[in-house]
């Protein structure tokens, strides 16, 4: 029953489980909570001997359809039911907004937990991860699991704590930086986690489709090693965009044009930029000019309370802890006049992606999971399943608005919000960054109702969103608002509900189309939730970054192009052409997820295998004893001035702390590798294969390097009253930034192999290539 | 070559790989067997003489459709639609914007190309197969009505090659390698019986000429010996080639290096000596086969003395030098069209790359073309002497066939190298020297 797309409708199984449910719910009912609470305690007992979880799925549903009803007075839906068999079956649903995912959570939890191993549930964010724990903590109590909720700041015992329980709420790169984090310990205690069982991911797809790419990175203490110069920062600063240097067509890359070289060779005495010796000035020319031209306030960063902090590009939210790489972030510092800070190098990595992986049965639900079926199959091999709506919607979404030039937008959206809020409808105006939330909110200023909400006053979110469908509200935000955010009508007034509802229900405006038709949905969805009436509406003109950036404008016939009118554009080329440009780019982004996937295998092979190795020595379990076979003497030696306990204790930190280091260093290497091995696909040659053998070389490497350093550690002990002084020898665990990494915008190219179809058609395949080449030609020209 | 086989020992230990594997060569050997069904309708013996007279086009089409042509199987127009069809829709994408959009929509746009390359196939298949029946209409069997005949035999070839690109979208899909070079492959390599028989009966042949049984006889095996050793020196020197490639270095400036560094951390642009691949080759044949193939089919029974040089023209020394001119003047066009130092010089820009020494722009460029020129000209001296050698000696033996010796160990090796590419590639993600465990 699997389509192509990776979606499983057939629900038949999980009806059969409904039914099952609903006779031992029949049962329920009459009995004491003391009663069920035993029946609870009975169901992990058999859980644990007779092994097959599945079978007692009708039970267990029961036994929490009462728990809900009792401690929470919630009566879960039929579908909640259906969704909650579903996801314990592994799949991915989708079940429209407002519906009550929090509570299936709590179903698919339980049976799980039943086992004792340990269940996650890995929500969007720390905010979401402690509501929902907290919310549904009752029901868990009454069943007698014990629920815990992880959120930033929280100690390592706290947290050890949390991942013991036998349900653990978290933000899912919470749990991703403890996992790494463990790769720092020098304590066995120190490990937080005991093991990977089942994740239940909510909002899955924005933690496995939007998040999967970004890397979780920990720096450690140890320095940065780009410094950057004030003299070279001066020197870039007084360049000019198109005389020194360039952008390319999607403002992901910058270089030095010839009068740019010349310039900088110049300012700072050098004969040649490029020659070999100056390659770190080269890099810091590179990392300063990304972090002036290419990086804008307030669009990918804000500075707050003296804080440089960084800007989702998906999510609208500030990413806490995130920074560049490489010195880009110092740079942007040194541009808005902070002072830089020490960021370190870093220690190890993972993707999201590849962390969840980690997990042996992972589930998840969301609003709009369709879109992204295909990448949860081939990515996650989880189908989607989309359950019906309990209540159908009947939210009215019309089609675009265009307008020709950006001024003449922004006159119609604030006419609509100003018509439609003398109504006193509650509007949500969704915008593309926080400069145009605030610039939006400064036109409509004169309302006393209005609210901002974006990346600088996120504290205020959950008091902005509970306002948010109250009668008069007119709320604008960034596309923050597009996730786990639940619009009540009336907000806190029950009163005000039904007049909100006759009025029409939330209005949803958009001011402009994202990169994914899923986002655009996302933003949608706030409105019409539990069959509510509702209304969403974009407003876009020919001048927004996405038609600007995909050259949908040029596109377009001169007709439409070069007018500027005040009236909307009727023309439904736009709209195909804006459906066209969303496919386009999820299809790259897919595109280019697989490449990434396929180049981190190999690393993540190896980051696994050194991983076991380091617990192992961290447990006592293994030591790479290096030392001892390499100079037997010295050993011996030092064996009479110190106990051998003290020996091994020495000899496990000696070796945690060489492959730390030797791992930082081998991220750096790779990394290079896949800058290196980009120009190999462009000469038809086999890119990935270079690169995998690279890799493969070097990670015999990376074990010579690990017994020189441990070697070298040696070399300079440091023995104090019977004790190797490990601190004095700047030996210590490193304490440990967790930061998120972003990546810069290099994608890799595809492999064409058109070697097969090339070689028997000269005169065809000739003409093909001419025509290629005179294409490429003109578009260059073009680009010039 | 022992690379070769050491990588397949390899990836016949890897589960995964090996059913790859399995499927490939079941597939090939579905093929070559399918190879040997005769299609109904057509008089065999004359049939094969109308195409023989072809010259080298037919003879070319003969090799790709592995014998099938001369044989008049089903496959007698073997995996040429499809390829026919791959490149006018991959030429389609660059011209029509609605294919251009498909390409870029990923998978999903991908799938629908697929689509189209298929019924595209089946189109060109059935036009090809109409054309082949009525040019050879007189070899047509008379059991059954003319028309219902050539229904029966543009069906058969239209299946036949409708089944090959079913096979070859198999190896792309469950096996490994590129289907249609593995087809064609596997074409010539079928072909090698028939050469070794040919070889065989010219020794013979030679023996015979000598009066002492055993003088010929010596003399009949050293020939063999001489020619096969001839034709090993000849594959292992155009793997080499193949294989060789000139690295200009590269500095990336972007990144910071650790303090250990490792043995690979070098990074370069490496660009193939035989770049062009056989592509100026086949050129090369197809405009020189073309005037006397025109001859023969046309003016088969005239006497005219251009006629009769056109007819001699693969055995006098023009012949030689016009493909030697032929096949260097392909290879810098091949070179000029298909290789963008621009493109290099871009892509280095973006990534923060640079050759150390040289100026991004403009002069790193033009450093790449210069490099790559004079590549060429090493490129264009072995293609030539790999392609001319055998025609000569065929020529001198008078052995016919061995014109097509060059180009066929050009193809082989190529395909060959570039499925042992594959495999490692896989197998390296399977299977490599792990350290620490």
């Amino acid at each position: 029953m699997l389509n192509h797309r990776g979606i499983d409708n057939n629900l038949r199984p999980f009806k059969k489980t409904l039914a099952k449910t609903k006779q031992f719910s029949a049962t329920l009912a009459s009995h004491s909570d003391a009663k069920l609470s035993e029946m609870s305690q009975a169901l992990k007992d058999r859980a644990l001997k007779e092994a097959k979880i599945e079978d007692l799925a009708p039970e267990a549903y029961a036994i929490v359809f009462e728990a809900v009803k009792r401690t929470l007075g919630l009566t879960p839906f039929d579908v909640q039911l259906l969704a909650a068999a579903a996801m314990s079956n592994g799949r991915v649903i989708e079940m429209p907004t407002g519906e009550g995912k929090t509570l299936v959570a709590v179903f698919a939890a339980y049976l799980a937990a039943l086992s004792g191993k340990g269940v996650h549930v890995l929500t969007f964010n720390d905010y979401l991860a402690r509501r929902d724990a907290l919310w549904m903590k009752p029901a868990y109590d009454f069943l007698g699991v014990s629920v815990r909720y992880i959120q930033e700041g929280m100690t390592p015992k706290e947290r050890k704590d949390a991942y013991n329980a036998d349900v653990t709420y978290a933000a899912a790169k919470e749990v991703g930086f403890d996992y790494l984090n463990g790769f720092l310990a020098f304590d066995p205690d120190d490990v937080m986690q005991r093991g990977f069982h089942l994740a239940i991911i909510d909002e899955v797809d924005s933690i496995l489709i939007d998040e999967a790419r970004v890397p979780l990175v920990i720096a450690g203490d140890i320095p940065a090693m780009i410094v950057i110069e004030k003299k070279i920062f001066a020197v870039v600063s007084a360049m000019r965009k198109d005389v020194h240097f360039q952008t390319d067509e999607y403002a992901n890359n910058i270089f030095l044009t010839d009068r740019g070289i010349t310039y900088v060779e110049k300012s700072l005495g050098l004969e040649n930029l490029y020659d070999a010796k100056n390659v770190a000035i080269t890099a810091k020319v590179n990392v300063i000019l990304q972090a002036l031209f290419l990086l804008t306030r307030d669009v990918d960063y804000i500075i707050k309370d003296g804080k440089l902090l960084l800007v989702d590009e998906f999510t609208g939210r500030v990413m806490r802890n995130r920074q560049w790489p490489d010195g880009v972030h110092a740079a942007v510092e040194i541009k808005e006049g902070l002072t830089p800070k020490n960021h370190g190098v870093v220690m190890n990595s993972i993707t999201m992606q590849n962390f969840l992986k980690l997990y042996p049965e992972i589930c998840g639900m969301t609003g709009t999971a369709c879109a992204s079926a295909p990448e949860f199959f081939e990515f996650y091999n989880s189908a989607v399943t989309v359950i019906p709506p309990n209540r159908p919607c009947i939210r009215v979404d019309h089609p675009d608005v265009i307008y020709t030039h950006k001024e003449a937008k922004y006159r119609a959206l604030i006419d609509e919000i100003r018509k439609v809020h003398a109504t006193g409808r509650p509007i949500l105006a969704g915008t593309a960054s926080i400069e145009e939330s605030e610039y939006l909110a400064g036109l409509l200023k004169d309302i006393p109702e209005i609210s901002v909400l974006n990346a600088k006053n996120d504290e205020e979110e959950a008091e902005i969103i509970a306002n948010a469908g109250s009668l008069g509200a007119v709320t604008i935000s960034t596309n923050m608002a597009g996730r786990g955010v639940d619009i009540h009508l009336g907000g806190r007034h029950e009163e005000e509900h039904e007049r909100v509802r006759a009025l029409g229900g939330l209005y949803v405006i958009g001011t402009t189309r994202y990169e994914s038709d899923r986002i655009d949905n996302q933003l949608r969805g706030r409105a019409g939730r539990q069959g509510d009436p509702g209304e969403s509406r974009f407003f876009i003109s020919l001048e927004d970054s996405l038609l600007v950036k995909y050259r949908i404008r040029e596109a377009l016939p001169d007709s439409i192009r070069d007018i500027k009118q005040d009236g909307p554009l009727e023309n439904p080329l736009i709209h195909k052409a804006i459906a066209h440009t969303q496919r386009v780019m999820e299809g790259q982004t897919f595109d280019a997820k697989m490449t990434l996937q396929k180049y981190a295998m190999m690393v993540e092979d190896q980051r696994r295998i050194v991983h076991s190795k380091r617990e192992k020595i961290l447990r006592g379990e293994d030591t790479l004893a290096i030392f001892e076979k390499t100079f037997p003497d010295r050993c011996r030696e030092l064996l009479t001035k110190i106990p051998e306990s003290e020996f091994l204790r020495a000899q496990k930190e000696i070796e945690l702390f060489a492959i730390n280091t030797c791992w930082a260093d081998y991220l750096l290497f790779i990394e290079g590798v896949l800058d290196g091995v980009q120009i190999i696909s462009i000469v038809k040659g086999d890119p990935f294969l270079t690169y995998n053998q690279k890799l493969v070389d070097a990670f015999d490497e990376l074990e010579k390097h690990m017994n020189d350093t441990v070697l070298e550690i040696y070399d300079t002990l440091v023995i104090q009253d019977g004790r190797i002084n490990l601190n004095q020898m700047g030996i210590k665990g490193p304490s440990s930034t967790r930061t998120y990494m972003v990546q810069d915008g290099t994608e890799m190219q595809s492999l064409i192999n058109e070697f097969g179809a090339a070689m028997f058609n000269p005169v065809l395949y000739s003409f093909y290539l001419i025509y290629a080449n005179f294409k490429k030609k003109k578009k260059q020209k073009d680009a010039e | 070559m022992k690379g070769l086989f050491d990588t397949l020992i390899n990836a016949f230990r890897v589960p995964v790989l090996r059913k790859k594997l399995f499927i490939t060569f079941g597939i090939l050997s579905l093929y070559m067997l399918g190879g040997l069904v005769p299609s109904p309708g057509i008089n065999r013996v004359e049939f094969s003489a109308l195409v023989q007279s072809w010259g080298q086009i037919g003879g070319l089409m003969n090799i790709i459709s592995g014998g099938g042509l001369y044989a008049a199987t089903i496959f007698a127009m073997g995996i040429t639609p499809y390829i026919n069809s791959s490149i006018i829709i991959q030429l389609l994408t660059v011209a029509v914007p609605a294919l251009e959009r498909l390409q870029k929509e990923g998978d999903v746009g991908r799938k629908t190309i697929k689509k189209i390359v298929r019924f595209t196939t089946v189109g060109l298949a059935l036009f090809q197969a109409t054309a082949f029946c009525y040019a050879t209409r007189s070899a047509m069997s008379d059991f059954l009505p003319k028309p219902l005949n050539a229904v029966l035999i543009i069906a058969s070839f239209t299946a036949g090659s409708a089944f090959i690109m079913w096979l070859g979208e198999q190896i792309n899909d469950k096996g490994i390698g590129n289907g249609i070079s593995l087809i064609v492959f596997a074409g010539i390599v079928t072909r090698l019986p028939d050469m070794a028989v040919q070889l065989y009966n010219y020794s013979l042949d030679v023996s015979g000429r000598f009066d002492s049984a055993f003088i010929g006889f010596i003399i009949a095996v050293l020939l063999f010996a001489a020619v096969t050793a001839l034709a090993l020196s000849i594959i292992v020197f155009v793997l080499f080639v193949q294989n060789s490639e000139r690295r200009i270095a590269v500095q990336y400036s972007k990144r910071v290096v650790g303090r250990k560094t490792y043995g690979g951390q070098n990074t370069y642009i490496p660009l193939k000596v035989n770049q062009s691949g056989v592509m100026p080759v086949i050129f090369a044949m197809s405009m020189l086969s073309l005037p006397s193939t025109i001859v023969t089919m046309f003016f088969a029974n005239s006497n005219n003395i251009i006629v009769e040089w056109f007819r001699n023209f693969g055995k006098s020394p023009t012949y030689y030098l016009v493909n030697l001119l032929l096949i260097v003047g392909f290879t810098f066009f091949y070179s000029l069209i298909q290789f963008n130092p621009i493109e290099i010089s871009n892509n280095l820009q973006k990534n923060g790359g640079f050759l150390p020494g040289v100026r991004p722009g403009r002069p790193t460029s033009d450093f790449i073309a210069k490099t790559a020129g004079r590549l060429n000209w090493v490129d264009a001296i072995f293609l030539s002497a790999v392609v001319l050698i055998p025609t000569f000696i065929g020529n001198v033996t008078g052995m016919s066939n061995v014109w097509f010796a060059g180009t066929s160990v050009l193809i082989l090796t190529g395909v060959a190298n570039d499925l042992v590419k594959q495999v490692e590639s896989q197998l390296i993600t399977h299977h490599y020297k792990g350290f620490l465990d």
